[in-house]
């Protein structure tokens, strides 16, 4: 029964981390870059939901909800302004680098931006939902994450769905799979771009918004999840979305049920631990193809 | 992209390197008596660690080309090391520290070990995830929150707390101290295939260089220097916590000042720590009370500024503009540069004759398959290349000699079959190994070391087989060999298309050394008949001189007048082997290049 209780409670953390970086090897795969801000976005979301919830009292699903449309937009802005005027100029020898610099410096800039704003303690939604578990047998669940968990599933298969059957969709997997061919056969190979990073920044700031009815939140709080996110993503094999969200729910499970062998206060290092094992032996990684020169 | 740009300062460049490192040293004795007693140093002293910290860095990610987003795990240990011998067993942190460096050392080579396959970005992230499992060790042994003991009376070696500007005069060594390693490994022969591996890992690799080992050394070199200046630091903050030490801030802040300096330079770095750490101490001083968050975001708006407007960073930037170079592109004096071009090869008959059928195998591969997936790329290859033999391998596009190339030269491990290179079994043998066993190949489309200048990109390949006064003069005499000594000190960068090619050979030559196999991969393609003439003869003397050469091309065309012999390789297969005339003639290979209707 302990066990159990420790997979869902694992599963559902781990919802959490695979939604975050579906968004985030989509934005490789397409983009192929490494964005270091992406966790902030999504600290952006948790604040949103809490000021719209103080502000208009809407609870979090509606806030997400309306957070949605301004977070695509913020992304294509970011896109467009940063991003796009780093790749003119790049780091010659090593363009990924400049851009992925540039993320870097935008992960400070909205840290240290957003605890201007709200200072840096840490912040809750004020609802007393967090506390409510459903009794199922003998297992606590607890609400908010399964509800959570239920909204990461259900936008991380509209995600695989809109890439798989939509226009804009096979556009971007056109773009990313070679770029100048699908700009060849008249795709709009830019605006694919702006509308992945668009699209990755709005995932973002969704899962912020189902993260803060449970965690609270500072302006630090996207570097408890950028590396897991990362992590995720290697292993899942760089810029592969179904990998990184298998590998996303691997990761949350790992963490929990690390609690049956090791210390709790060990958990983050059992998973990465279990991560360089796996680059030891599958450097491409789980579902990742081997590529070479 | 103006030239300048990809400017990475290579060893060889750092002739001024005494005057800059002085500059910094009168900067910093300025600053340090300036500030006095004053509560401003304090803030010269961290900018200097900083500094410091930034350049040891920039060793293993800007020379090296290996970015690591990680560096706080050494940075920890040794500010780790020097607190707690210090606390439990009263040592000086002066002496202390040198345990962290050695536990970063070896961390270091254990990072690099684990990672060794991982190149570019997947390096960077992994080694991200080791200061946080430091971290989190940290926090389990309880070690949350480490007093650095004061100790009032302690000597210099206690970096005497009664006289702050001690402190400073310490970080001001560490940062001499880490710019003059960074120069003395760069100079060295070391210092080339740093070089080379930043440019170009495989191509490094190919000529020779061991690439892993040179990438571990300049991790753990990097790793230590970090680790001195963590125990430095130790004392100016007084309380060691994994959330700092270990901490991501702790890892990005090297990043920041270094890009924002010039990664890859020797000033970069500690300009960039030099002018934003006084910025941010400053701000805070002036509005942390009311804006505590002000410092990181002018961190994050200098880092967003500098990489769109001028990616090179400050350093390079300024220094084009103050100092034009005279004539573009011309790299600056080294040692190998220096060196008196050396008399050409004495001239050799070029009309050898082919080898006969008794002529010894220098390449012998036998039965060898390569499958992708499940796509059967080399089916039961058999070759033998003859001591003194110019073999022609050709064949339709995707027949697979590429893929026969990347076998032998080792980039790609066979599935099944055997490898002899002068009689040595070399299957599955590293690529450098091979290389240095008397292999040189070029590429289909050229990999030169860029950053590096012509003659050294042949030196680097012949300093894998020799000393450097020998490696000198084989560098000088292949330039010779393939007509390239007028253009010797220029970067290879800005070489023309033919001009490419024959520095390849010249480099394959070097990394082949004399008597070796000669791996040529398309290398005719588009060129000169001027150009194709001078790569010709220089091939023919080399045949002379008891070399061989193994050359792909699409047509038999382009090589039929100087190659010995012929192997056609189809869908995998050899299809045919023989001389020119012969081949012409073949059935398969008509039908493989032509068309079944084809074949009279």
């Amino acid at each position: 029964m302990y066990i159990l209780q420790l997979v869902i409670a694992g599963l559902q953390q781990g919802g959490i981390i695979a939604l975050l970086s579906m968004g985030l090897a989509l934005m490789f795969g397409v983009l192929r870059l490494v964005n270091f801000a992406q966790a902030d976005f999504m600290m952006l979301g948790m604040y949103g939901v809490i000021v719209l919830g103080a502000e208009l009292h809407t609870n979090f699903v509606v806030s997400s909800i309306l957070l949605a449309l301004p977070a695509f937009i913020v992304g294509m802005l970011v896109y467009q302004l940063v991003i796009r005027q780093v790749a003119k100029a790049k780091l010659a020898s090593a363009p990924e680098h400049a851009q992925l610099l540039a993320t870097l410096g935008l992960s400070l800039v909205l840290q240290n931006g957003s605890e201007m704003i709200w200072g840096a303690t840490p912040r809750a939604l004020p609802s007393s939902r967090s506390l409510q578990v459903w009794h199922l047998g003998g297992l606590i669940i607890d609400q908010p994450r399964t509800i959570g968990f239920a909204i990461a599933v259900l936008l991380g298969v509209a995600m695989l769905w809109t890439l798989r059957h939509t226009h804009v969709g096979r556009a971007v997997r056109a773009a990313a799979s070679d770029r100048d061919a699908a700009s060849y056969v008249g795709i709009n190979v830019r605006r694919a771009y702006i509308v992945t990073f668009g699209i990755s920044i709005l995932l973002s700031v969704i899962v912020g918004g189902i993260l803060v009815t449970y965690y609270p939140v500072t302006p630090q709080t996207g570097n408890d999840f950028i590396l897991l996110m990362f992590t995720a993503v290697i292993m899942g094999g760089l810029g592969n979305v179904m990998g990184a969200m298998a590998a996303g729910l691997i990761l949350g499970l790992v963490q929990s049920l690390s609690q049956l062998v090791i210390p709790l206060q060990l958990n983050t290092a059992a998973v990465f631990g279990l991560f360089l094992l796996l680059m030891l032996v599958r450097p491409q990684g789980i579902f990742g193809e081997v590529t070479r020169l | 992209m103006t030239m300048s740009d990809q400017r990475i300062e290579s060893a060889m460049r750092m002739r001024p390197a005494v005057l800059q490192l002085s500059a910094v040293a009168a900067v910093g004795i300025a600053a340090i008596v300036a500030a006095g007693d004053t509560p401003m140093q304090p803030v010269v002293g961290l900018a200097l660690l900083y500094a410091a910290y930034a350049s040891a860095w920039n060793i293993v990610a800007g020379f090296a080309g290996q970015f690591t987003f990680g560096h706080a795990a050494f940075f920890g240990l040794g500010s780790y090391g020097a607190t707690l011998l210090t606390e439990n067993l009263g040592v000086p942190p002066l002496y202390g520290l040198w345990v962290g460096v050695v536990l970063a050392g070896i961390a270091a080579a254990g990072i690099g070990g684990i990672t060794l396959q991982l190149r570019g970005l997947y390096f960077g992230l992994v080694t991200a995830v080791f200061p946080i499992v430091f971290a989190v060790v940290a926090t389990y042994m309880g070690l949350q929150e480490e007093q650095v003991p004061f100790n009032p009376n302690g000597n210099f070696a206690f970096f005497s707390p009664r006289s702050p500007w001690v402190l400073s005069a310490f970080a001001l060594g560490a940062t001499l101290l880490v710019g003059a390693a960074a120069v003395a490994l760069m100079r060295s022969r070391y210092g080339l295939f740093i070089g080379a591996l930043r440019a170009d890992q495989d191509a490094a690799e190919a000529s020779g260089v061991r690439t892993t080992e040179v990438k571990i050394g300049a991790l753990v070199v990097s790793a230590g220097l970090a680790a001195a200046i963590g125990g430095i630091y130790a004392s100016v903050a007084l309380v060691v916590t994994p959330g700092d030490v270990f901490g991501v801030q702790m890892s990005v802040k090297p990043v920041l000042f270094s890009v924002f300096g010039g990664i890859g330079t020797l000033l970069g770095p500690i300009v960039g720590a030099l002018v934003l750490v006084p910025l941010s101490e400053i701000l805070t001083a002036n509005f942390g009370g009311t804006l505590p968050s002000l410092s990181g975001l002018v961190y994050g708006a200098a880092l967003l500024v500098v990489i769109t407007l001028f990616p090179a960073g400050l350093v390079p930037v300024m220094r084009d503009s103050v100092f034009r170079r005279l004539s573009r592109g011309e790299a600056a004096p080294s040692p190998v540069v220096e060196a008196a071009p050396f008399e050409p090869l004495a001239p050799v008959s070029t009309d050898a004759s082919p080898p006969d059928e008794t002529a010894p195998a220098v390449l012998e591969i036998k039965g060898v398959h390569k499958s992708f997936g499940g796509t059967r790329v080399l089916s039961n290859v058999h070759l033998r290349l003859r001591r003194g033999e110019i073999l022609g391998v050709i064949g339709p596009n995707g027949a697979g000699k590429t893929t026969l190339f990347n076998v032998i030269n080792g980039f790609l491990r066979p599935d099944a079959g055997t490898i002899e290179l002068s009689g040595r079994n070399v299957t599955r043998v590293r690529p450098s190994t091979i290389a240095r066993a008397g292999l040189g190949r070029t590429f289909q489309t050229a990999r030169l070391f860029s950053g590096m200048s012509v003659v050294e990109n042949v030196y680097a390949a012949a300093l894998t087989r020799a000393a450097s006064r020998e490696a000198t003069r084989v560098a000088w005499s292949m330039l010779a060999e393939v007509g390239l000594s007028a253009r010797a000190t220029v970067h290879a960068d800005v070489l023309s298309t033919g001009e490419i090619r024959r520095l390849e050979l010249a480099r394959a030559m070097a990394s082949a050394g004399e008597g070796g196999v000669l791996m040529l991969d398309e290398f005719l393609g588009g060129l000169t008949s001027a150009d194709s003439a001078v790569l010709l003869a220089s091939l023919r003397r080399w045949r002379a001189r008891g070399g061989s050469v193994l050359a792909i091309e699409h047509t038999m065309r382009a090589m039929a007048d100087f190659v010995d012999r012929f192997v056609v390789l189809n869908f995998g297969e050899v299809i045919a082997d023989g001389r020119p005339d012969e081949i012409w003639q073949d059935r398969a290979v008509v039908k493989a290049y032509l068309g079944e209707k084809w074949v009279a």
